[in-house]
């Protein structure tokens, strides 16, 4: 390019900057602030059934799963399991009969994953519904959802890039943060928080569009299959069926049927297996594979249930397919162990606050240029008023589904849903109150009563569960005091806001 | 805003994305007609084509006026029509 050096560049690139990221921005940080949950989701589940043993998936789960399925579910034409990836998270067991066939031959449990119990929990939908969130949202159509999510990310991939330019001395900039200087400290935080984790959010945005891949871009499928279906007709190839041959056998167990997968996958751990036909000499048993190493996924199994030899392995996938795969993973982090898992997480919160200062530097900025900045105009005042009620909202939000998931009634009819329906109530309940109030004074309220429902968790937690606090550290369980000590830290952060923002207020 | 800086929009955003789907599309026809696999033809280019769109949306946005910005644009597009005309399936 010509210009590449000119100031002319920098500064068509700082404007594109500005654009793209205002317009898109709330959505992305929604993104970036639920998707940085989905780091936890399996720990965010398990404190949401405080039910569970939080011992580690242990063989006799499977064995009990066993037990259960040839107890209750003789008559079924399907078994399926399904594994955890963690300790202290349900076994799911499940059957259903033939097709057509009446209610009788369904049904479902959960299973502790250490003792095998079949255990009564809560209706929940846990950290779930935060992972779920961040790229379905809630209430709008799948595909909308997706395509909105699709040309935010577009939209973030240009911004960084776009950003990347703009800031010349990008090292020495992450250098500086000049805390208290009004409009400069913004920008400074801006920064330090965009360069800190620079490679991250270019990785997480690239591999979250190749995770919806053709969401926005289905033109190459188009082209070159009749259907979307069609692709994927050869992208999953359909595994050979094995009816019933109507003569009766008995099945190997469960769980040596799973060491028999693990051996033909070099190691990899069973995510979940389906039973067909039980107890019929042709029984199969299909196995999918834990997602829990980086690299290629070890490919779905069909083994004999009766003496456990390999019938059928789906095909290798080729290099792009595999890409994709890989690049899914990335941005899943399912691989991580702990201390990968803590640095997803900390590059999530920065790319998080990345959003959050960036949107808020939008409105301080324009407001030294106003003609008359004690008197915006309307046009301005529902940008600052929405930057409160989007990044502010939707922490408040959480942390009332966390209360909710404590203090709805147990036996409360599609109790789910309501928890869910507390986030949204929350983050509604904000918004109207920043819209009747002055702008400052917003801030310091929202983010006030923000720390209060964080700090509230550990404490409703305390006394709604046996899992306070000092009970957990004493105990060592580490799941349940981390959980309460980043709602501490939440609280922390949020009332420290509020309080600079206050005593900023009586000093001007 | 000016009527030049709405075309200058559009063209970094939907011109962009027009580009990139048409030669999305080109691409993985040339590559099948070349032998390619076509599931892995189809996955590879359109991972490749979030890339292509982005920098095709900071090249407009730098161009020097945005009568270029659609010059070049169209400039591009007409070759890959082609080849998506020129090998179209049957």
């Amino acid at each position: 390019m010509p210009g590449a050096k000119s100031p002319g560049f920098r500064q068509s690139m700082a404007a594109l900057h500005t654009w793209v990221g205002l317009l898109p921005g709330w959505l992305l940080f929604l993104i970036f602030l639920f998707g940085t949950t989905a780091y936890f989701q399996q720990e965010i589940s398990r404190w949401m059934r405080p039910e569970m043993s939080s011992g580690a998936l242990s063989m006799k789960a499977l064995a009990a799963a066993d037990t259960l399925l040839h107890d209750r579910a003789g008559g079924a034409q399907a078994w399926t399991v399904s594994l955890p990836a963690r300790g202290g998270q349900v076994v799911r067991v499940s059957w259903e009969g033939a097709e057509g066939e009446g209610p009788e031959n369904e049904g479902k449990a959960t299973l502790d994953p250490a003792t095998g119990r079949d255990v009564k929990v809560r209706d929940t939908q846990g950290g779930n519904f935060l992972y779920r969130f961040h790229y379905d949202l809630y209430a709008v159509p799948r595909l909308w959802a997706r395509s909105l999510v699709c040309v935010a990310a577009l939209a973030m991939l240009v911004a960084i890039l776009s950003g990347v330019v703009t800031h010349k001395k990008i090292f020495a900039d992450f250098f500086t943060l000049r805390f208290g200087k009004g409009q400069r400290s913004w920008l400074d935080g801006h920064n330090a928080t965009a360069v800190l984790a620079l490679p991250f959010h270019l990785m997480i945005t690239y591999t979250g569009l190749a995770a919806l891949l053709f969401t926005i871009m289905p033109w190459a499928i188009s082209a070159n299959f009749p259907t979307r279906a069609a692709y994927n007709d050869v992208v999953y190839p359909d595994a050979p069926e094995y009816p019933a041959a109507g003569r009766p056998k008995p099945m190997l167990p469960l769980t040596l049927l799973a060491q028999r997968a693990q051996a033909a996958w070099d190691g990899g751990h069973v995510g979940g297996l389906t039973i067909t036909h039980p107890g019929d000499v042709q029984a199969t048993a299909s196995f999918y594979a834990q997602r829990d190493r980086l690299g290629i996924p070890a490919p779905r199994l069909i083994l004999s249930a009766i003496d456990g030899h390999v019938l059928y392995r789906a095909p290798a996938e080729g290099g792009a397919r595999a890409a994709q795969d890989v690049m899914i993973l990335l941005h899943l982090g399912t691989f991580a162990d702990t201390a990968l898992r803590w640095l997803y997480f900390v590059s999530g919160v920065s790319g998080t606050a990345m959003v959050g200062t960036g949107l808020v530097l939008w409105t301080v900025k324009r407001r030294a240029r106003l003609p008359d900045p004690a008197r915006p105009h309307f046009g301005f005042r529902l940008v600052e008023r929405l930057n409160i009620a989007m990044i502010v909202g939707p922490m408040a939000g959480i942390a009332a589904y966390f209360l909710a998931n404590r203090l709805l009634p147990l036996d409360l009819a599609e109790r789910g849903a309501w928890e869910i329906d507390c986030l949204f109530l929350t983050w509604g309940a904000l918004l109207f109150w920043t819209l009747l109030r002055p702008a400052a004074r917003a801030w310091i309220e929202a983010l006030a009563l923000s720390a209060l429902l964080y700090a509230l968790v550990p404490l409703v937690n305390a006394l709604t569960t046996t899992h306070g606090l000092a009970a957990s550290l004493l105990a060592g369980d580490w799941v349940f005091a981390g959980f309460d000590f980043m709602m501490l830290a939440t609280s922390a952060t949020l009332a420290f806001a509020a309080r600079r923002l206050a005593t900023r207020k009586v000093r001007s | 805003m000016t009527l030049r800086t709405c075309s200058r929009i559009l063209a970094g955003t939907l011109g962009a994305y027009g580009l990139t789907a048409l030669a999305t599309v080109a691409v993985s026809r040339v590559l099948i007609r070349l032998g390619a696999d076509p599931v892995e033809a189809v996955t590879g280019v359109t991972l490749a084509s979030f890339a292509l769109f982005a920098g095709v949306s900071m090249t407009i946005f730098h161009a020097r006026s945005t009568a270029r910005a659609w010059f070049w644009l169209l400039a591009l597009a007409l070759p890959c029509g082609l080849a998506v005309l020129a090998l179209s399936a049957e």
